[in-house]
């Protein structure tokens, strides 16, 4: 099985180990992965044009890092973010690639658990594992993170094949890595 | 009162959340109040715009934030302006400014907007600001920038909301607010399998019209 990895981390992220120690633990539980280290890529805003659903459909316009994330998305069992928290969400890094997956949903509606979505047009999509890291325990923004995640899974028609892990400024490395066992577990 | 605006649509002037800001800030107006427009995706390709609406917030009293939800949160350039503001400013950088937020997007349902509110309610805990409360409308893809009133019935509803709120926020009368969200609507009254059948009718007829044979195609395979 393959996993793919979005580590939105910047360069002084102090949690930084979280990668190494997430990558040894897939490879203990047989995964292999690819990993984009987002900071390095270049990739555009989404234009909002929505060719990808009516024009060209699945096709993003913008010619840039993201169609090997696209299509090693749709190729993998598992996804999983690296982000620092955000005011309770995502780093600008990370959303900046998840703003341009809408290649990966068709035109079509749906309803799903009584929402309103856009069918999947890959299907299984794969299972989501969000790992956040905190400058300092914040409930309030654990319980924001763990939500959008949640929405993000009801979003991507996943059921409940997601998992949260959240590593605050007192963690130590065996910390972190039993956070993130424990949440690969779930989702692994 | 100074107020400054933030929409934080990739399509900068073009997008809803200029069109829902632009309303309040006629409204204001009409009470004596001006509102300067800023532009997170402008800002995000050209980071120097950034000092100039520092300035600018650090002489305003209330800042307010329009915003569409792009997969279940704020688009990624407002984000960044976020981060930059919080980076730059520090955690006290905006104490004792009032920050409102409306947030908007394609999908009914108010659970869709939820965490992008969390996220303004928490960007102004960070940075010591007094929370007015969100606005959370559904239903706003056909606005698409137009003005509102140019939209007819669809939009009464949200407009009534920004009027009751430009009222109340010259007023003073959101002050003390702990809810997250002062007031919820949709432009969309039938209940979502009815959109659903009504949107791919129509999905189905416009792709024929422009001669796109399979919207369900695959191109990386799989
Ligand atoms: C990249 C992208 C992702 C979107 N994701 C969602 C979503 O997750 N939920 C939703 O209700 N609407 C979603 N929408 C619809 C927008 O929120 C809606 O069209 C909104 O009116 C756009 O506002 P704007 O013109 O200010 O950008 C998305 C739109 C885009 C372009």
């Amino acid at each position: 099985m393959k996993a793919l990895v979005l580590n939105a981390f910047p360069a002084s992220e102090k949690h930084s180990e979280a990668e190494s120690i997430l990558k040894s633990l897939l490879i203990k539980k047989g995964w292999q992965y690819d990993i984009y280290t987002l900071r390095d890529m270049e990739i555009k805003p989404c234009a909002s044009c929505g060719n990808c659903a009516v024009r060209t459909p699945g096709q993003c316009s913008r010619g840039d890092g993201m169609k090997d994330i696209l299509a090693g998305w749709v190729r993998s069992g598992l996804v999983i973010f690296l982000t620092p928290i955000s005011f309770g969400g995502y780093h600008s890094e990370l959303k900046k690639v998840i703003d341009r997956i809408l290649p990966l949903k068709n035109a079509y509606f749906t309803v799903y658990r009584g929402e309103l979505h856009h069918e999947n047009r890959y299907k299984p999509m794969p299972s989501l594992l969000a790992i956040g890291t905190l400058g300092e325990e914040n409930g309030e923004e654990r319980e924001d993170f763990r939500y959008l995640t949640e929405r993000n899974a009801v979003n991507m028609l996943i059921e409940d094949r997601y998992a949260v892990a959240v590593i605050t400024e007192n963690d130590g490395p065996a910390d972190m890595e039993d956070h993130i066992a424990k949440a690969l577990e779930e989702v692994g | 009162m100074k107020i400054v605006s933030l929409a934080g649509s990739n399509r900068g002037e073009k997008g809803t959340s200029a069109s829902l800001v632009n309303y309040l800030a006629q409204r204001l107006l009409k009470h004596g109040v001006s509102v300067a427009s800023h532009y997170s995706i402008h800002m995000y390709r050209q980071p120097h715009r950034i000092d100039a609406f520092l300035n600018e917030l650090k002489e305003s009293e209330l800042l307010i934030i329009s915003a569409p939800i792009y997969v279940d949160l704020l688009p990624s350039p407002l984000i960044h302006v976020l981060e930059e503001i919080r980076d730059r400013m520090g955690p006290k950088g905006l104490e004792g400014r009032k920050l409102l937020a409306i947030i908007h997007s394609g999908y009914p349902e108010p659970q869709q907007r939820r965490p992008s509110l969390g996220m303004c309610r928490c960007f102004g805990r960070e940075m010591s600001m007094e929370w007015w409360g969100g606005l959370s409308f559904g239903g706003t893809s056909p606005i698409s920038g137009q003005p509102l009133e140019a939209m007819g019935g669809m939009t009464k509803g949200i407009r009534s909301v920004l009027d009751q709120t430009a009222e109340k926020a010259v007023k003073g009368g959101l002050t003390g607010v702990e809810a997250l969200v002062l007031q919820d609507r949709s432009t969309i009254p039938v209940p979502p399998w009815m959109v659903r059948l009504m949107m791919n009718a129509m999905i189905r007829k416009d792709a024929r019209k422009g001669g796109v044979k399979d919207l369900r195609a695959r191109p990386f395979g799989v």
